[in-house]
């Protein structure tokens, strides 16, 4: 096992491109670090370069307090879960799984055994050596009833199992899986990303995922790296992702459906509080939860208000003249506990999330009052997205452009 | 603008596409409506020469008398046509004969009168000389004025030669001898030959010569008419008074060739090929190294003409008749002009033919200086004998004439191909004992007047009932397909759409039928006939199965050539998948004008076969030629000579030649294993490379069985290429030394077109499409234990 550390990381293509743009990351052994955003990020060209299938343009790879630059890929320990599972299309599950240990044999001549006795013996232990670890590779992965079948003869989930048991057997010190689950259909994927979790539990490995699918990294991750234009856009637990985004990106990014966003200025209210404003709407803002000194000028600055569609709850109203802004049902999307509205609110549509109970009577085409939880608001600047004010110590690294 | 600038592009190139096929098309159809529409109530004669060494100006002596022919003869008009040399010329006249449609007059070699009067193709002459003497024509001809020999050459009796009628009237002749360079016999102090020189001084004078650096005695073709030749000289012959009465085992004609191959192989220097590793044939004399080149006839004369003078870097030469053994002795090679027995206008052609081999039209002749005329007073004048140009000896070629013999062939000519490839191997290769060599030959001879194709009492070939079954099939062919395509429920618009779809494939269709469909049944159908190829199909024999029982049991030449086929495929298909996978490696790498060099690579698989085999021939000339000429110093220390690839070396480097040379041709295969090299996906390579493969080890485990398919695909293209190779060697080597470059394809097109077996010729592509069948078959059931399938997919 080993930590990982990538120092002013950075990869560029014929002069210009820049994919990668210096990323810092320290992966601490054993830590289970999903890197997302959406494609064209940098995030499986970062991947690649850690396992040194990617030259490195600028800045360092470490891996177990050793700078592997230069290193070449086999002499990284490390193994990785390709998204088309890479599996050799000749060779059985066995042989699959047995490859690359065949690779690092020390006792590999087949003629030496012939007169050397003790070449002989040595040769044989290591050969069971090696079916010894196959088999226990398979045996956790619940493939070891698939050993003697040839790829072409394997469903997809079983491919990936034989991916991941290639990288398992191999006992690397770091584990890289590049979208190893999107070739496999919802239901499935589910049930492996439990596993892959299990997997970790067992092993403490260090592993580093990359992924587009943010529910995905949610789940995973021990840490979320997110990545935008191959900069680092936040770094924290999957918690403090999604309850503390640092800028207007990754609040978008994280969280299914995405926050509502709502372009507005702020106000001073009576007795010191803040409001947002917006279209002759005004919220009331908890002065508690902003830092006022880090609060831009308030009046003309443009300012969004990010609200996650969970703390939105629609009622239905009879009449007009409230205080809460009220909008159309447009659309309903029931999931059986939950439900999803979508709302016409003033030119704008925003989503809302409820549990099915709560909400039972709402129907598309009504008119409905939206109640915020306005102790849960985000807010960012307009201009240049970073989260505004926020009053607890951040956890969170983040690096600017 | 631009896509305006395209379209403008396209709209030209379409029209102009259009306007020159239309063109193609007018100036054909109206060449042929003119012909059948001429105002033109002349008589129509249609005449077939060859031009060879003769080249241009044969042609235009040729056509300058035809017009003066007509001039003379306003009745009559002349259609000329020269398909170029000998070889075109026989294959084109077989062409034209079988669709009994053949020339009325057109020349004959001397060799092929026996062939050609059992076939029935020639119209005999007598009686048209008869008719000129009885009725007093000015111009005509006086057989007493020719040399004697040069008119038996055409008389035939359907045994021998020089009695019976007369078949053609020769138009001009040569006798042989050799060529001896004058400066090389100063320079070994010796004296010239004599009128009347002998064998001994024919050797004594090569071994002395032999003697000086660099040089070499004597070039000395082993072609079976001047082998025959050299054995008359001592009053022997290969045959006693028929072809069935071989003397080739009589201890005297064992002796006379043994010591002729004893001079080869035995000896260094003193005769080409053998021990002194020099190609042959007449231009090894040009280099000056030679000091004597023989038998040849006068036709060498135009060539040797431009050897250079001593002051220019050249050298003087002369002629010298046959050397004498026992007897002095000559032969007489000629070649006539000759009506077919199927003209329709026989007393025309005659009037022709007494023209063309007037005194005349061989005078113009003779001053090409390739041949003798055979009338006495012309070639004794000065239109042959040229006082200014060598040789000088001329008369040489007169004198030869006075004891000269015709050189006669049985009908069937494989009597000569068989004598002549043994002949090569017994005496120039020298790669089976003499004595083994002529065995072989009286046994393939024998075999070959005991074929069951010769049997007399082969009923005619049915054609009624086969035609019957093959509309039968047509009918039920079109039927089923009509049931089928009817068979689903269509909508009116599929339907029309299908109506449409068929009337565009229309053309290709009728195409494919016509010219694929048919030539194959009719090549099935002849495999079970005995058919010569020169006459209409009507004439064909129903052979049954004999064509390929004399395939399988009695044809050593059929073996052989499967052999030779089956050699050069073992080495040409390995090496050329292996080497075509290394460049598609190579191509594959990504570089800067990386096009630029599959282009390169490409290349010579998209030039033309005919020039290539003639471009490979110089490469490979045992002396100097471009391939030995670079592997030479390498081998030279450690004491090895390089092959004479098709001379005596042929046996073991023959066929690898021909491999080395289909390497030449390896891009398409290259760009098919480009195209599977970029398939693969880069994931394996960089598991591979994770999980610590080598880049070797990534080559066997991952580009190789991800490649299989496209592997398995090529490998059976490269053999079925390999089994139908024909073009080079026909051109370079015309299967010779003996069979050892004989492959399959060139032996059948021997058969068809030279021995006119187009019966055995079918039997042979059928039987090939057996073998071919049986191997692709045996690949395809081995294939699933190394052909990753999914290699295809990812």
């Amino acid at each position: 096992m080993a930590s990982v550390q990538l120092r002013a990381l950075s990869k560029t293509y014929g002069g210009n491109a820049r994919v990668v743009r210096s990323v810092d990351l320290s992966i601490a052994d054993g830590e289970f670090i999903v890197l997302v955003g959406p494609s064209g990020c940098g995030k499986s060209t970062t991947l690649r370069m850690i396992a040194g299938l990617e030259e490195i343009s600028e800045g360092t790879v470490s891996i177990a307090n050793r700078v592997v630059n230069a290193v070449a890929p086999k002499d990284r320990d490390i193994a990785m879960v390709f998204q088309n599972y890479a599996l050799y299309p000749h060779l059985n599950v066995r042989q699959n799984l047995s490859f690359g240990l065949e690779r690092r044999r020390t006792f590999k001549s087949r003629w030496r055994g012939l007169w050397d006795r003790e070449y002989r013996t040595h040769r044989r232990t290591e050969l069971a050596a090696i079916q010894g670890r196959v088999e226990k590779a398979a045996r956790t992965l619940g493939i070891d009833s698939l050993l003697h079948r040839q790829p072409r003869e394997l469903s997809g989930g079983q491919r990936q199992r034989v991916a991941v048991g290639r990288a398992l057997v191999r006992d690397p010190a770091v584990f890289l899986f590049d979208e190893p689950l999107s070739n496999l259909d919802a239901h499935l994927r589910g049930a492996m990303r439990t596993e892959l979790r299990i997997l970790h539990r067992t092993l403490r490995a260090t592993m580093v995922y990359v992924t587009h699918d943010q529910e995905e990294a949610m789940s995973l991750a021990d840490r979320i790296v997110v990545m935008k234009d191959g900069v680092v856009q936040q770094v924290g637990t999957p918690a403090e992702v999604y309850s503390r985004p640092t800028n207007r990106f990754v609040a978008g990014f994280i969280g299914t459906p995405p926050m509502n966003m709502i372009e507005g200025r702020l106000a001073h209210a009576t007795g010191g509080a803040l409001t947002f404003h917006w279209n002759n709407i005004e919220i009331a803002l908890p002065p508690d939860r902003w830092d006022p000194r880090s609060l831009p000028v308030v009046g003309e600055h443009a300012v969004t208000l990010g609200i996650r569609p969970e703390r939105l709850s629609p009622t239905v109203v009879s009449g007009t003249g409230s205080a809460t802004p009220t909008g159309r049902v447009v659309a309903v999307e029931r999931y059986g506990a939950t439900a999803d509205f979508a709302i016409q609110l003033a030119g704008l549509l925003v989503i809302a999330r409820v549990s099915s109970d709560a909400c039972g009577a709402v129907q598309q085409g009504d008119e409905v009052a939206l109640t915020i939880d306005t102790s849960s608001v985000h807010l960012f600047d307009s201009v240049s997205g970073e989260a505004i004010g926020l009053a607890a110590p951040g956890a969170a690294t983040t690096t600017r452009r | 603008m631009t896509r305006r600038f395209v379209r403008l592009m396209r709209a030209l190139l379409t029209v102009a596409v259009c306007a020159i096929v239309l063109w193609a098309f007018v100036t054909v159809g109206t060449r042929e409506l003119n012909r059948f529409w001429a105002l033109d109530s002349r008589t129509e004669l249609v005449v077939m020469h060859w031009s060879g060494e003769g080249g241009q100006e044969e042609d235009q002596i040729v056509e300058d008398a035809l017009r003066t022919f007509e001039r003379d003869h306003p009745t009559l008009r002349v259609r000329r046509i020269n398909p170029g040399d000998a070889g075109s010329f026989y294959t084109k006249l077989q062409t034209m004969m079988a669709s009994g449609d053949p020339p009325d007059v057109f020349y004959v070699g001397s060799e092929r009168i026996p062939a050609f009067v059992t076939l029935g193709l020639l119209a005999p002459l007598d009686g048209l000389l008869a008719a000129d003497a009885r009725s007093q024509v000015s111009d005509r001809l006086d057989l007493a004025a020719f040399y004697p020999a040069t008119v038996a050459a055409f008389q035939y009796d359907g045994e021998q030669c020089g009695r019976g009628a007369l078949y053609g009237i020769p138009k001009d002749f040569t006798t042989v001898g050799f060529y001896w360079n004058k400066d090389l016999f100063a320079r070994a102090g010796l004296q010239p030959p004599s009128a009347n020189w002998s064998w001994d001084e024919f050797i004594a004078d090569a071994r002395a010569i032999g003697r000086l650096p660099g040089c070499t005695g004597a070039e000395f073709v082993t072609w079976p008419a001047m082998v025959r030749a050299y054995l008359m000289s001592d009053g022997l012959d290969v045959k006693g008074s028929s072809f069935d009465d071989l003397r080739t085992s009589d201890p005297k004609v064992l002796a006379a060739l043994e010591r002729l191959r004893s001079w080869r192989h035995d000896e260094s220097g003193a005769l080409t090929s053998g021990k002194s590793k020099i190609a042959t044939g007449s231009s090894v004399f040009l280099s000056g190294k030679v000091g004597l080149a023989g038998p040849f006839g006068r036709w060498v004369v135009p060539s040797y003409r431009k050897i250079p003078s001593p002051a220019a870097g050249g050298f003087e030469w002369d002629f010298a008749p046959l050397p004498r053994g026992e007897v002095e002795s000559n032969i007489v090679l000629t070649v006539s002009w000759s009506i077919s027995s199927e003209s329709k206008h026989p007393e025309e052609a005659w009037k022709l033919v007494r023209f063309l081999s007037g005194e005349q039209n061989q005078r113009a002749l003779a001053q090409l200086g390739l041949a003798i005329p055979t009338i006495r007073r012309a070639a004794e004048s000065e239109s042959f004998a040229d006082p200014t140009q060598a040789p000088a000896n001329d008369q040489g070629f007169l004198d030869a004439a006075e004891h000269a013999r015709i050189v006669d062939w049985p009908p069937d000519p494989q009597f000569e191909a068989l004598l002549g490839s043994r002949l090569d191997q017994g005496l120039k290769t020298g790669d089976l004992p003499l004595a083994e060599a002529v065995a072989n030959f009286e046994r393939d001879w024998k075999a070959q007047r005991q074929s069951p194709l010769r049997s007399d009492s082969m009923p005619p070939m049915p054609w009624k009932w086969l035609s019957w079954i093959a509309i039968a099939f047509v009918i039920i062919g079109i039927v089923a397909a009509t049931l089928k395509l009817r068979g689903g429920a269509l909508t009116l618009a599929r339907r029309s759409e299908e109506r449409v779809g068929f009337l565009l494939a229309s053309p290709w269709i009728i195409g494919f039928a016509l010219f694929m469909v048919f030539p194959i049944g009719m090549s099935l159908a002849l495999a079970f006939a005995r058919w010569k190829g020169v006459s209409p199909l009507g004439a064909a024999d129903f052979a049954g199965t004999a064509n390929f029982e004399q395939l399988l049991a009695f044809d050593h030449r059929f073996r052989a050539s499967l052999w030779v086929t089956a050699y050069y495929a073992i080495i040409a298909v390995p090496a050329g998948q292996v080497l075509a996978l290394l460049a598609a490696l190579l191509m594959n790498a990504k570089l800067r004008g990386i096009h630029l060099f599959r282009a390169a690579w490409y290349l010579p698989s998209v030039l033309a076969g005919v020039g290539v085999a003639v471009l490979w021939r110089w490469i490979f000339d045992a002396d100097g030629g471009l391939l030995n000429s670079a592997i030479q110093p390498l081998l030279t220390p450690l004491g090895l000579t390089a092959p004479e690839w098709f001379g005596i070396d042929a046996r073991i480097w023959g066929a690898p030649a021909f491999a080395l040379m289909s390497l030449w041709f390896m891009g398409a295969t290259m760009i098919v294993y480009l195209a599977g090299l970029q398939q693969i996906p880069s994931e394996l390579y960089e598991a591979a490379s994770i999980d610590g493969a080598s880049k070797r080890r990534q080559f066997w485990s991952v580009t190789l069985p991800m490649l299989s398919p496209i592997i398995l695909f090529n490998v059976i293209m490269a053999l079925i290429a390999s089994f139908q190779i024909f073009t080079q060697a026909f051109v370079m080597t015309g299967g010779e030394p003996g069979d050892l470059t004989r492959f399959y394809v060139l032996y059948l097109y021997n058969q068809g077109f030279e021995f006119y077996e187009m019966g055995y010729a079918s039997a042979m592509a059928w039987l090939l499409l057996l073998i071919v069948l049986g191997l692709t078959v045996l690949i395809l059931r081995t294939s699933n234990r190394w052909v990753h399938a999914e290699g295809l997919r990812t």
